[in-house]
């Protein structure tokens, strides 16, 4: 008894440690999200929803219409994963299934540490490079457009979006290769009609997990959008300026009174974001979910 | 059509040897039986006969592979033509997520056999082929990894079946299931081979002398002399055993009266 207990004390110890870090990663997520509520619940009391939900974010006149907000990180958000999807996926099959061994080899850490420059560096290199060849090629009376935002944003989703498809082929098993082979199909029909077909689902996860880290990136759309708050309803506000909710609350924020209506308003923005986020990695967690369900992954 | 001949050939997975001197003449609309311990080569060598080895790295022959009288290894030589006359069952079945109509119509559809909308005939066609169209017909739009294993392995035939081949090859079509399925799959490969060569593998010695014509006998064994051996390979003498064909004839007379001792040790059951 006398010998075990040491070792018994030592294991409870760790045991404990353990359980505590594991606990409180989630005890802090949860805290954030109860003072998120504190502090952004009150704006939809303070606020009319006319107001809120309205088209005209104007907090020094006491419009809080986050409406052109959400339509702004809307259109970049989409606008990325729209030019993103296509590259993400091609890169994916090229690392997968076209490029040899030794350009893998070389490829794969290359991507990965795309995903590690920081977005303020992206943004410096998108108001510099990009916005004046955005301004040059539309004609566009700005640089600082949604487009040049979206351009940017897609460069950052890429990276996740490239590992987690690239995943997704390699879990396609050999078998479907080999049958489509044997009939006489060609590696490119091989590739877009079985192997890429039997992927979808985790590519969509790929998608939903690129639009999370796209949707919430806030310094270098800042950088590069413009920054107007305005309603991105007509044909060229891809190539106009254009404001976003993480943007909005970044830029505001230092500036507020602290308990204000506008203040509140800024946190409320920060739930909309929470939930959208929130429901965007369900769908992700939900589609890798039925391909486990699918035996995708066999 | 669908005749296949085979001569002197060697074959190689790098620098390590897998098959030798192998000569065989497969008929047309015939069923070929190859038979032989695990690891002789079988499923090499019917890999060969549709070029699917080389889909792996490394991999190199030696000899020649006739189709009809054409080198089917000749340069130049088209290989996705290859495998739309030469078509193969797997092991397993390997259906793609999809439905059935989808799998059977993908050959068709990648080789672009009809244009004009015949596509739904062809299917249903080849699932008649196969025996299954009255099991499938009101479920062509369902997802086809749903069915039974026996009725997927005979999904696997009606989309080889679909492109038209001469020559069908089985690698181990009923290891994966039970025996009232496997009898149903032999009644099956009997009716095919009224219009298509079949070559099978199969562990099972009952299978190959219930089904099959023509049966050859594999097995590892000391290359002969004078077969052309790789002077890369730098292995000991008397360690370089290699697959090969000891005997083909009629399976009749392989199970009954065969001329190699070794075969008939095996058939018998007295192997190793």
């Amino acid at each position: 008894m006398s010998k075990t207990t040491p070792t018994c004390w030592t294991e409870f110890a760790v045991e404990a440690l353990v359980r505590v870090a594991g606990f409180s990663a989630i005890g802090f997520v949860l805290l954030i999200f109860l003072f998120l509520l504190r502090e952004g619940v009150p704006a939809f009391f303070e606020i009319a929803p006319g107001n809120l939900f309205g088209t005209r974010w104007y907090p020094t006149f006491d419009l809080f219409g986050t409406l052109p907000l959400i339509l702004g990180s809307a259109l970049i958000t989409v606008t990325a994963i729209v030019i993103a999807l296509p590259l993400g996926v091609a890169t994916a099959v090229f690392v997968r299934e076209v490029a040899p061994g030794w350009a893998r080899e070389i490829l794969k850490p290359m991507i990965e540490v795309l995903a590690g420059i920081p977005s303020v560096v992206l943004g410096f290199f998108g108001m510099t490079l990009i916005a004046p060849l955005v301004r040059q090629v539309f004609g566009a009376p700005t640089g600082l457009t949604a487009f040049t935002g979206a351009l940017i944003l897609a460069y950052m989703a890429l990276p996740t979006l490239i590992s987690v498809a690239e995943d997704a082929l390699d879990a396609v098993p050999r078998s479907y290769r080999d049958a489509a082979l044997a009939m006489g199909a060609t590696s490119w029909q091989t590739i877009w009609r079985v192997v890429a077909p039997a992927a979808r689902s985790g590519i969509v996860t790929a998608v939903m997990l690129g639009m999370g880290r796209a949707i919430g990136e806030t310094m270098a759309v800042m950088m590069v959008t413009g920054n107007a708050a305005r309603m991105p309803v007509s044909l060229d506000s891809l190539f106009r300026p254009v404001r976003t909710m993480t943007a909005t609350i970044a830029a505001e924020m230092g500036e507020v009174a602290a308990g204000s209506t506008h203040y509140h308003a800024l946190f409320g923005i920060g739930i909309i974001l929470f939930v959208l986020t929130f429901v965007i990695n369900l769908t992700a967690a939900s589609a890798l979910f039925q391909k486990r369900r699918r035996g995708g992954l066999r | 059509m669908g005749n296949i001949t085979v001569e002197h050939l060697n074959f190689y997975y790098g620098s390590k040897q897998a098959l030798s001197d192998v000569s065989i003449e497969i008929p047309e609309q015939q069923i070929t039986a190859l038979i032989g311990p695990s690891g002789c080569g079988k499923s090499t060598f019917l890999r060969c006969l549709n070029r699917m080895n080389d889909t792996i790295k490394g991999t190199r022959i030696e000899g020649r592979i006739l189709l009809d009288g054409q080198d089917i290894y000749a340069s130049g030589a088209n290989v996705v033509d290859l495998r739309r006359r030469v078509g193969m069952v797997f092991q397993r079945p390997n259906l793609f997520p999809q439905s059935v109509f989808d799998n059977v119509a993908f050959g068709p559809r990648v080789l672009g056999m009809y244009r004009n909308g015949d596509l739904a005939d062809a299917v249903e066609a080849s699932l008649r082929g196969a025996d299954l169209w009255d099991e499938v017909k009101d479920k062509l739009r369902q997802d086809a990894l749903s069915f039974s294993l026996g009725q997927q392995q005979r999904l696997c035939i009606a989309r080889v079946i679909a492109v038209k081949p001469q020559v069908i090859l089985m690698d181990e079509p009923c290891s994966a299931l039970d025996p009232i399925t496997t009898l149903k799959i032999e009644d099956l490969m009997r009716e095919l081979a009224h219009d298509y060569t079949i070559v099978i593998v199969t562990h099972n010695m009952q299978q190959a002398a219930r089904v099959s014509d023509i049966t050859a006998m594999m097995m590892l064994a000391d290359a002969p002399v004078d077969a052309p051996v790789d002077a890369s390979v730098d292995a000991p003498a008397g360690h370089l055993k290699t697959g090969t064909i000891i005997e083909v004839g009629e399976t009749k007379r392989i199970f009954t009266r065969p001329t190699d001792q070794r075969t008939e040790d095996y058939v018998t059951g007295r192997y190793g």
